[in-house]
């Protein structure tokens, strides 16, 4: 899985026009604009670096952007799982990152909206939820959603929903390939 | 006001009235840790007493509704109490051997029936034996009527008794009077059945921080009016459910954890996975700067 990962992230790099200037992550246009930043978090950069190509590249969101969190100097993510889907907010961290109850509060309140986001919802309502990825050091990574405040469980409907759903999904794949 | 029972550090509440109210008027669901006194052989099921969880005690102390007495404190017996419990299991033991004839007599006429057909069929055979040593037997059984009341032989009829042979077996069922007191049941009280003026007693919970934040937690779910358990089974603090444990899935699991507490991403990871393999949220609770709960919710967003 992991390996698979890795190689769709390698050839979608060699097909970009400058492939053969690029030897490794630290060169791409990406990284350098995160490290512009200037936060004292190189490793934090790049964590947010290789959930940027994860996403861009494996998962192919749209309207996936880097955005700077000065208040929390970190570097956050943006975009739309497909075309259809609510705009999420994106914090990388490392698997070993300390975090508090605090912590994750501070990303509730800190962790800035994309500003186009905020003409057209209300900004409050906006700020409730964040999405961690959370990345091991073979660069797998997991996603984990925080809300404020009680979000109760899908109803039983809703998850036999979903269940068909992805099996669903999963045959048409199948067909495909 | 309901009566606690402090026992070696935990706390029981007794009577089966107090454990209903507490369930369904104040949301307090407790553990039944007693076995059933008709069934104990088993664990599936449990009965009185009702052990509450420390934060359920001090919720309720601190609320008004209950007041904590000592529950190890043996009742006191005088020589009166000593009669008084003596006279009410020699009572108890003729009302039920009463109650046992009784019982037996029904039986007796639920199988008259089946009792005539079986000295019908004595009969005959006696009758088969008798043939060739022709009379005798009958006169010589007949005498023998008290004894062995099987052998009494009879003219052949339908295979029912008679009133008589009725009456005559209920009496020897009321001449029986050799029953086994051990055989009987023993009612064991689970209250004093004398009242008895008791002294509070104090209760110190909670002591450390963490205990003062799970004791706020649950205070603070309840008075939302959520029912809570123990969540020991679930990885967290606490079970939360929106209504009565017997008629719903809880739907989060509440891990109180100190504002400033460190824990790894890992950790995120682990509660995140376990909430979402048990269908359930997981709420993490903690206090903010003015003291107040705040609650953060933690769900597996389904991505790989």
């Amino acid at each position: 899985m992991v390996s698979s990962k890795r190689c769709k992230m390698a050839s979608s790099e060699e097909n970009k026009p400058r492939a053969d200037e690029l030897t490794s992550l630290l060169e791409h246009p990406k990284y350098k604009e995160m490290v512009a930043y200037g936060f004292n978090n190189q490793e934090q950069v790049q964590v947010a670096m290789l959930v940027y190509l994860y996403l861009s590249e494996a998962k192919q969101w749209s309207e996936l952007d880097i955005q700077p969190c000065p208040a929390l100097q970190l570097v956050t993510l943006y975009g739309r799982p497909t075309q259809a889907e609510d705009m999420q907010v994106l914090v990388p961290l490392g698997k070993q990152t300390d975090l508090s109850p605090q912590r994750l509060r501070d990303f509730l309140t800190h962790v800035p909206r994309p500003q186009d986001e905020l003409k057209l919802e209300e900004p409050d309502l906006m700020t409730r939820t964040v999405t961690l990825a959370i990345c091991d050091t073979d660069s797998t990574i997991t996603f984990y959603r925080i809300t404020d405040g009680f979000v109760p469980p899908d109803p039983p409907e809703i998850v036999a929903e979903k269940k068909a759903k992805k099996r669903q999904w999963k045959k048409r794949k199948g067909q495909r390939t | 006001m309901i009566d606690l029972y402090l026992c070696h550090g935990h706390v029981y509440v007794w009577n089966a009235s107090a454990a209903c109210e507490l369930r369904e008027q104040h949301r307090i669901v407790g553990t039944f840790v007693g076995a059933l006194p008709r069934l104990p052989r088993q664990n599936v099921r449990l009965g009185r007493p009702l052990q509450l969880m420390p934060e359920e005690t001090t919720l309720l102390l601190n609320k008004g509704i209950a007041r904590l007495l000592d529950g190890s404190i043996p009742p006191k017996t005088g020589e009166e109490d000593l009669q008084a419990i003596t006279e009410h299991r020699k009572q108890s033991f003729r009302e039920q051997s009463e109650m046992c004839k009784n019982d037996r007599k029904r039986k007796l006429h639920e199988m008259a029936s089946v009792i005539a057909k079986g000295r019908a069929a004595k009969r005959k055979k006696l009758a088969q034996k008798a043939k060739p040593a022709e009379e005798g037997s009958s006169s010589v059984s007949n005498n023998d009527v008290t004894s062995s009341s099987w052998d009494q032989p009879e003219e052949e009829k339908e295979p029912s008794l008679s009133v008589e042979e009725m009456k005559e077996l209920e009496a020897r069922l009321d001449k029986t009077t050799g029953y086994n007191e051990q055989a009987f049941l023993v009612q064991i009280l689970t209250e004093q059945v004398t009242e008895e003026p008791q002294e509070a007693v104090p209760w110190n919970y909670p002591t450390t921080d963490r205990e003062a934040l799970r004791c706020q937690v649950f205070q603070d779910l309840w008075e939302k009016g959520y029912f809570l358990t123990s969540g020991g089974k679930f990885g967290g603090d606490f079970l939360v459910y929106p209504g009565d444990p017997f008629r719903y899935h809880s739907f989060y699991i509440a891990v109180c954890q100190h504002r400033t507490e460190n824990m790894e991403a890992l950790d995120i990871v682990r509660l995140g996975r376990l909430g979402s393999n048990v269908k359930k949220t997981v709420l993490l609770c903690s206090e903010c700067e003015s003291g107040e709960i705040t609650y953060t919710s933690l769900q597996w967003t389904g991505m790989n």
